[in-house]
């Protein structure tokens, strides 16, 4: 992915063909998955702090807020003060969001 | 139209309209379109998804299409089904219902090989539309 960002509730896509071993992630296991944790997307990375701070590096830093909504991760990117939403779905070392427009972001953990 | 008129890279740009967040976003990249034998394609698209002023981020999604009966009947990648359209006809294609949220959406084929899928989504928690265009 590369930062989530702004807007609120831009809910997602119709589930999207998932691979087997891809599932859905609720609330409590987006946290726990992002809690502390970095994902690197390959041309960029990004950090998901506890106290709901994010970064993503790419060619320069870019900082954020993350949180979570019911089932979905949402992050805000000043200056906008919106949030957007994304499903989650994990498997072993990866995670993958599900944008509105269908398109998935996919990273896997750098630690 | 037949699978060969779509196969090969397409230009795509689309632009998000999220009217509950009050913002747009973009996603600029390409879509090829492979064949899986005779009567099937399948969509592969990749680009750069950039939502109001978070950064942009790649992205990507993959469609299976299959022309039968003058329709191509597009699934997800694993094959379940999603919707169907009259390729080459400017109308709406079927709609998809996912829990409480219905997706509709129309092509428009009337500027070939420019053409346009709009899409427009509808539920409890979303209020948005999809406008791509694809060029070669």
């Amino acid at each position: 992915m590369r930062a989530m960002a702004i807007g609120l509730v831009l809910a997602l896509w119709p589930m999207l063909g998932q691979a087997e071993e891809w599932r859905a992630l609720d609330g409590g296991a987006i946290k726990a998955a992002l809690e502390g944790r970095s994902l690197d997307y390959g041309d960029a990375s990004q950090n998901f702090e506890v106290g709901g701070l994010t970064v993503y590096f790419a060619d320069e830093p870019s900082t954020g807020a993350w949180r979570i909504d019911g089932n979905q991760f949402c992050s805000q990117w000043p200056p906008s003060d919106s949030w957007t939403c994304y499903d989650v779905e994990g498997k072993e070392g990866a995670l993958r969001f599900i944008a509105a427009d269908g398109t998935v972001t996919q990273g896997t953990y750098m630690q | 139209m037949t699978p060969v008129d779509f196969a090969g890279q397409w230009q795509l740009d689309r632009v998000v309209t999220d009217r509950l967040g009050g913002q747009e976003g973009r996603f600029v990249g390409a879509a090829v379109l492979s064949p899986l034998g005779a009567d099937r394609l399948e969509y592969a698209e990749t680009g750069q998804l950039r939502i109001g002023s978070a950064p942009a981020m790649a992205a990507t999604r993959c469609y299976q299409w299959a022309f039968q009966g003058g329709l191509v009947l597009v699934a997800f990648d694993d094959g379940r089904p999603f919707h169907s359209f009259a390729p080459g006809i400017d109308a709406a294609g079927t709609a998809h219902l996912c829990g409480a949220d219905m997706y509709r959406v129309s092509y428009g084929f009337s500027a070939w090989p420019v053409w346009t899928a709009d899409w427009q989504v509808l539920g409890p928690r979303k209020d948005y539309t999809l406008q791509s265009r694809y060029w070669r």
